[in-house]
């Protein structure tokens, strides 16, 4: 496990105090001064960050790279993840839900209209500006990045604005939320969006630059 | 030619792993794996689906909003986990030291990220992967328009930094 | 080694500068000199890297300190 993580044996009993005792020390002084709860939350957190940060997950520099460059290696994996995402939720909509008694995925669609158009495109643009997404700009944040926290400023500002008018924009432009199982019925529904994203896949994969 | 590039690149990855950045380096599709699986814990143990700019809402967070604190308690720890691994990996540096035309650029660029996320209904993982993932037509349509900002940024990037 | 090494300084910059900046650089490299790029950003090492070998050009990566990098392309 440490030769993995780069380390040598002789350098283990030093290793193990500030990659173990360090870390597991924090996590005490949480659960008792923050919570459990808090604690799973940053633990979530923190496994999410290490993947991210170990595979440098990064939609802006993977998208530009398609668009500048025409490089689908980050492409393909965000698919991956899609279609990995989709099936873990339609297992936990069938199975999970109820047992669990948590909200069915139904009540997580958000309404579509032209106000989710012009949030994408700004987004979009906003990611080339800034030169990270959300989690991207946090994850850059931990690498030590400086930049970022302007960003994250920037975020800051621009969501708690955002959040002022966004009942105005859907007054605007809000319509009645479109969720696909409901019109398709489940099987269906499960097979062609498997469908879609292979395809994509395929599509990517494959395509001549 | 094919064959000696295919050599080369035997001889990048041998030179690679004795670098520290490539120690223990996951791949995209590795990393694409792992998150679905973090996201789907994520969805378990909050009953939401995993979003970011939910726990940037200023208003939301002084109001002692729980749904907001959770959220920002997973951001935070998204910026513990990375910093744990890039110390891991004996890469951790303060970096990013960039000049006040960049600092207003991407100042700009985070305003924008949090102002649409609020209005299209989510940020990349939230309104884009999750969207997508939970059957729901905003992700796709929010998605395409992405893909649309991201090729016109683009664009404007190379003007802007040429 | 009496090369002509034309530098690149990257260090602060982040994406997606880094790789704009390098296809210049490489594009307007001309025959017989080197390219020095230093940076200190994980992103552009991988998204280099990867620019480099799809233009099948040779490169050394050196970690200066713990992470900065020096990659050296010969055209």
């Amino acid at each position: 496990m440490w030769l993995f993580c780069g380390y040598s044996e002789e350098v283990f009993p030093i290793a193990f105090k500030s990659k173990i005792l360090y870390p597991l020390i924090f996590f005490g002084l949480v659960s008792i001064f923050l919570g459990l709860n808090i604690l799973i939350f940053l633990l979530l957190g923190g496994l999410a960050g290490f993947i991210l940060q170990r595979s440098n997950f990064c939609f802006a520099s993977g998208l530009t790279n398609f668009f500048m460059f025409g490089k689908t290696k980050f492409l393909l994996a965000v698919i991956l993840l899609l279609i990995l995402s989709s099936a873990g939720f339609i297992f936990y909509e069938l199975f999970l839900a109820e047992f669990l008694s948590l909200a069915g995925l139904a009540n997580t669609a958000v309404s579509p209209g032209l106000h989710t158009v012009l949030g994408g495109f700004l987004f979009g643009l906003g990611m080339t500006l800034a030169g990270s997404c959300v989690v991207g700009m946090l994850m850059r944040i931990g690498e030590g990045s400086v930049t970022f926290i302007i960003v994250l400023a920037g975020v800051l500002t621009g969501s708690s604005f955002g959040s002022l008018h966004s009942g105005w924009w859907q007054e605007l432009f809000g319509a009645e939320s479109i969720y696909l199982p409901p019109l398709l019925g489940w099987p269906a529904a499960a097979v062609f969006q498997a469908g879609m994203l292979a395809a994509l896949y395929m599509y990517f994969r494959f395509r001549k630059n | 030619m094919a064959e000696s590039n295919i050599n080369r690149q035997d001889e990048r990855n041998n030179k690679d792993e004795r670098l520290s950045f490539a120690a223990g380096k996951f791949s995209y599709k590795t990393g694409a794996v792992l998150l679905a699986a973090v996201n789907i814990l994520i969805l378990l143990f909050t009953g939401r689906l995993w979003g970011i700019t939910g726990g940037f809402v200023l208003t939301d967070l002084f109001q002692i909003n729980f749904p907001a604190l959770e959220v920002l308690a997973i951001n935070s720890g998204v910026v513990l986990g990375s910093f744990y691994s890039i110390k891991l990996s004996g890469n951790f540096r303060f970096r990013g030291f960039c000049t006040l035309r960049r600092g207003i650029l991407v100042f700009a660029g985070g305003l924008l990220m949090g102002y649409s996320a609020q209005i299209a209904g989510g940020c990349n993982i939230r309104a884009m992967v999750n969207g997508v993932s939970s059957f729901s037509l905003h992700g796709v349509i929010f998605t395409l328009s992405v893909f649309l900002g991201v090729y016109f940024g683009s664009r404007l990037a190379r003007k802007l930094y040429s | 080694m009496n090369r002509e090494v034309k530098k690149l300084d990257l260090v602060g910059e982040v994406c997606p500068v880094p790789l704009i900046k390098t296809e210049k650089a490489i594009n307007n490299l001309s025959r017989g000199k080197s390219l020095e790029i230093v940076t200190d950003h994980t992103q552009a090492v991988r998204n280099i890297m990867e620019f480099l070998d799809d233009r099948s050009l040779e490169f050394e990566i050196e970690e200066l300190k713990a992470g900065i990098w020096q990659i050296e392309v010969d055209s």
